[in-house]
């Protein structure tokens, strides 16, 4: 298959300015002058030398806590902001060095489109149903002719099925489910080759959930897409996605096709999230428990695991030197001391 | 464990809220009971009235709800016959609740451990001088690293999971007997969830109280509940030992609910959703509120009230034609 999209060490750093230096000279000349404050600028690292790689027509999955990087690094992806290193290659070309503010008017606005979290929120409250998919249609592909548009818009809601009556309906007069479905179909508008998909259903009520996976599926096959799924649901993932990308603190910690990280997880961060799972079977109880919060992004040390302190495994060096990345197999990936190949 | 006299046992209970748009039936003949010791989940989709039932047995029901029916006894106490001052001295000493968002719970222009203080010194033996003694213990028994810092620290200083284990400090501190958990992990994370969920659990086993945990998560009930009592539409559908609900589920609609719940093994064909949604709760309803959306329905489900049905011990079914 071939690759659609490329990551090449993407890094976002954010300067703390506001704790310890400033961009602007003066400033600095102000604040050390006047104050007991350090020159040194504190620096977050949000996404730290991510790379990976989808297929065309694959599902990647993408699962960590809150605070990961996981939004910082769709948000890149989706070029709504800039990395600060790396490389974006989207089928064969470097989107990463064209300013996400220019973004817009090239042609790959409409292929990479991104169904955003919470579908109660993100819809204007302003637009009704067909406002919204027509949107898209308008800025993206031009169309301005008010038949076709209809046209345009009733097809891709009976695509996502969604009642064409509900079309004129405002956000707050639909339900979640319904909501969930324009705002896919706002996306899926427009035909993209890549669909970020942030948390789909966690809004949503278990009924519906079931619903609008399988019409993601669906989705995919008929129309070709490759997938991006965030979620920290990791049943949900596991049934949607065939890679699946584990992230701590700015960094992929463990990768590989989603039966070998639920079934041979070596990471012990990937086997603490999965051991997390609710579990339907009552009993049964040996499961990984992490306890504390992650480390500060800010300034990490490079000489140290990023998961140590937190990890029940946790020897002295592992607070010495950074974990090497180590094949497991086909495709399997871990970035841990004690990560070994399978043999 | 005495298991003949619950803790809190709801009877009957017929809720209905007046609104411009007419009168919501939110609740109608409701019944459980929670024993001591115990882990009771509520279950059921969101607008089921699980959260509207618990208010009711705190006595914080908003104003424009009312009882229409039913008793409700907490520890010997009738709930909907007391007084107001009564009501306050029980709240927070038999029973508390954690309720879900616990940043937006948590009082922003107040240090932690003040809040903590002000629930023991309401309700508990603090003294000015002992209180902040005492907030530190709770502190140091839901297992927050560093609490005589954490003490003087506002609730946006710490993460999601640390602020429900505020929550969880303050609900426990004066060691309630009936500890009411509404949705305590939505918004938290897989691994802080766990966290919180195993801190509950082990608090309620070492303190011997009984618990009611408010969730829209069968997986999490089935993992943490000793019984589970499921609600769809202000109906308490039915009610039974985890192992013996998930083994041999009663109710159409149950079994709709652990089919459309993801689960470990499996792929998406074995899930499925349950077609239409919650009836409008303001319209004449017939006696059984899922009618619309089952699938075993018959002309003579509807024909008359419905009764609960104790199809084994504990295991009860409100339905005319139980799987």
């Amino acid at each position: 298959m071939s690759v659609l999209l490329d990551v090449r060490g993407i890094r976002k750093l954010y300067e703390l300015a506001g704790q310890g230096g400033s961009g602007n000279p003066l400033l600095r000349w102000v604040r050390r002058r006047l104050t007991s404050a350090g020159d040194h600028t504190p620096i977050l690292h949000a996404v730290d030398g991510v790379s990976f790689s989808i297929d065309a027509g694959e599902s990647l999955g993408l699962v960590g806590e809150s605070g990961c990087g996981k939004s910082t690094l769709v948000g890149m992806l989706a070029r709504l902001s800039d990395a600060t290193e790396g490389e974006i290659v989207f089928d064969g070309r470097d989107i990463g060095k064209v300013p996400s503010k220019q973004f817009h008017a090239r042609p790959e606005r409409t292929d990479i489109q991104i169904v955003f979290q919470d579908p109660h929120e993100s819809l204007n409250p302003r637009f009704t149903a067909f406002d919204t998919i027509a949107e898209a249609l308008k800025r993206l592909q031009g169309i301005t002719d008010k038949a076709e548009l209809r046209k345009k818009v009733e097809a891709v809601a009976t695509q996502v099925d969604l009642p064409l009556q509900l079309l004129s309906r405002f956000p707050h007069q639909m339900s979640g489910g319904q909501k969930a479905r324009v705002n896919i179909g706002r996306a899926v508008a427009v035909s993209p080759k890549l669909l970020i998909l942030d948390e789909p259903t966690s809004a949503l009520d278990v009924s519906v959930q079931a619903v609008i996976l399988k019409l993601l599926v669906q989705l995919k096959r008929d129309l070709g897409m490759s997938y991006l799924f965030v979620s920290h649901d990791l049943n949900v993932v596991r049934l949607l996605c065939d890679r699946v990308i584990v992230m701590y603190l700015g960094q992929i910690v463990e990768s590989g096709t989603a039966e070998d990280i639920f079934t041979r997880a070596q990471h012990p961060y990937t086997r603490a999230l999965i051991s997390a799972i609710p579990n339907t079977d009552p009993g049964g109880d040996m499961r990984v428990r992490l306890s504390g919060d992650p480390k500060s992004p800010i300034d990490p040390d490079p000489d140290a695991c990023r998961f140590h302190g937190r990890c029940p495994m946790g020897e002295d060096r592992c607070a010495r030197a950074a974990a090497p990345k180590v094949d497991i197999g086909i495709g399997h990936y871990a970035v841990c001391h004690f990560a070994k190949p399978q043999t | 464990m005495d298991k003949r006299i619950p803790v809190l046992k709801v009877e009957d209970l017929d809720v209905e809220f007046r609104t411009r748009s007419g009168i919501v039936r939110a609740l109608q003949n409701v019944s459980f009971d929670v024993h001591r010791g115990e882990m009771v989940g509520v279950v059921g989709e969101s607008g089921s009235g699980k959260s509207v039932s618990a208010m009711t047995a705190m006595g914080i029901l908003d104003p424009a709800g009312q009882v229409t029916k039913g008793a409700i006894t907490l520890g010997g106490l009738d709930v909907l016959n007391a007084s107001e001052t009564t009501l306050q001295e029980m709240r927070g000493r038999e029973v508390s609740m954690i309720f879900q968002s616990p940043r937006t719970a948590l009082n922003p222009i107040r240090s932690v451990g003040k809040q903590i203080s002000d629930v023991l010194r309401r309700h508990g033996s603090a003294t000015r001088q002992t209180a902040r003694d005492m907030a530190i213990k709770a502190l140091m028994s839901v297992r927050i690293p560093d609490p005589e810092r954490r003490h003087d620290a506002y609730p946006f200083e710490l993460s999601g999971g640390m602020c429900q284990r505020i929550m969880i400090a303050m609900a426990l501190s004066c060691r309630p007997e009936l500890l009411i958990a509404d949705e305590p992990t939505t918004g938290l994370d897989v691994t802080t969830q766990a966290a919180i969920m195993d801190l509950i659990r082990e608090l309620a086993i070492e303190r011997n109280m009984a618990t009611v945990l408010i969730t829209h998560d069968l997986a999490m009930a089935a993992d943490y509940c000793d019984r589970i009592v499921v609600m769809h539409a202000g109906h308490v559908i039915e009610s039974a030992p985890t192992a013996e609900l998930f083994a041999s589920p009663k109710h159409p609609y149950t079994a709709k609910l652990m089919k459309a719940t993801p689960r470990g093994e499996g792929s998406l064909d074995d899930i499925d959703s349950i077609a239409g949604s919650l009836p409008d709760l303001r319209s004449e309803l017939p006696p059984c509120r899922f009618s619309a959306r089952c699938e075993r329905f018959e002309d003579a489900c509807n024909a008359s009230a419905l009764v609960a049905q104790e199809l084994s011990p504990g295991h009860v079914v409100t339905c005319r034609r139980p799987l």
